[in-house]
């Protein structure tokens, strides 16, 4: 253990748990990135699958939906976009501080 | 006695507050900050159209038919094209949030550059997804 982090007040196991205040930082942080990355090439298949469905009927519509490529991109995308949303809602901004700094030195 | 007649007319002091955006000239960094943020939360309820249009597709025809003339309507051709731009706006911030993420596009030049590009990628990126849209229900009729 390095010197510097006997001068703290959290404790070692507190700090491998990586909680703050917030008792969820960590965790929130990577869920954001992951979910943040793989959103990426999720949200692309998704685009084009609704362009591909767009004006069929139903049964084609579920028949390509049905299909185990597209369901399992669809289930994928909508399991990233809904986790990453439900746990955006306690995030802090960060661009607003970035924002604030640089506007004021206008 | 001076500690008495103070104590009793109670005058409010003004402390220093913190400065809040109200403040700051209106930069495009912070409103491209809040658009991420409205565009994040407008997508959540999005996702309720999205849920509508599975269920109806995997209840039946009649379901489905509904979905489809919704979303055929004025009101509803806006709802999805607002959920376009919504979504590519969303998507093009967060992987401009991951470039800042790599400590990278901070800088006065980079950062203006990166949200300019997040507003006209996804502008642009949300008229060509329409005109393809419109092209392939063209050639499906």
């Amino acid at each position: 253990m390095r010197k510097a982090d006997l001068t703290t007040m959290r404790s070692p196991i507190n700090r491998v748990r990586g909680l703050g205040a917030a008792k969820s930082g960590t965790a929130h942080f990577w869920l954001q990135r992951v979910t943040a990355v793989a959103n990426v090439p999720l949200v692309m298949g998704f685009v084009v699958v609704v362009v591909a469905l767009l004006g069929r009927n139903q049964a084609a519509v579920v028949q390509i939906l049905g299909s185990p490529i597209v369901a399992i991109a669809m289930l994928l995308f909508i399991v990233s976009v809904t986790w990453q949303r439900g746990s955006a809602c306690r995030s802090s901004s960060r661009t607003t501080c970035i924002t604030r700094a640089g506007a004021s030195s206008r | 006695l001076e500690k008495i007649t103070m104590a009793e007319t109670r005058v409010p002091v003004e402390r220093p507050l913190s400065p809040h955006w109200t403040i700051y000239h209106p930069a495009l960094t912070m409103l491209m900050s809040i658009a991420h943020r409205i565009t994040g939360g407008a997508l959540y309820f999005g996702t309720l159209l999205l849920a509508w249009w599975l269920m109806a597709a995997a209840t039946g025809p009649q379901g489905y038919a509904a979905v489809q003339w919704f979303m055929g309507t004025l009101i509803g051709r806006l709802i999805l094209f607002g959920y376009t731009w919504a979504l590519l706006h969303h998507i093009l911030g967060g992987v401009r949030h991951l470039i800042w993420d790599t400590g990278r596009g901070f800088g006065p030049i980079e950062r203006e550059w990166l949200v300019r590009a997040t507003l006209f990628g996804s502008i642009t990126l949300t008229v060509v997804l329409w005109v393809v849209g419109y092209l392939v229900l063209g050639a499906s009729r």
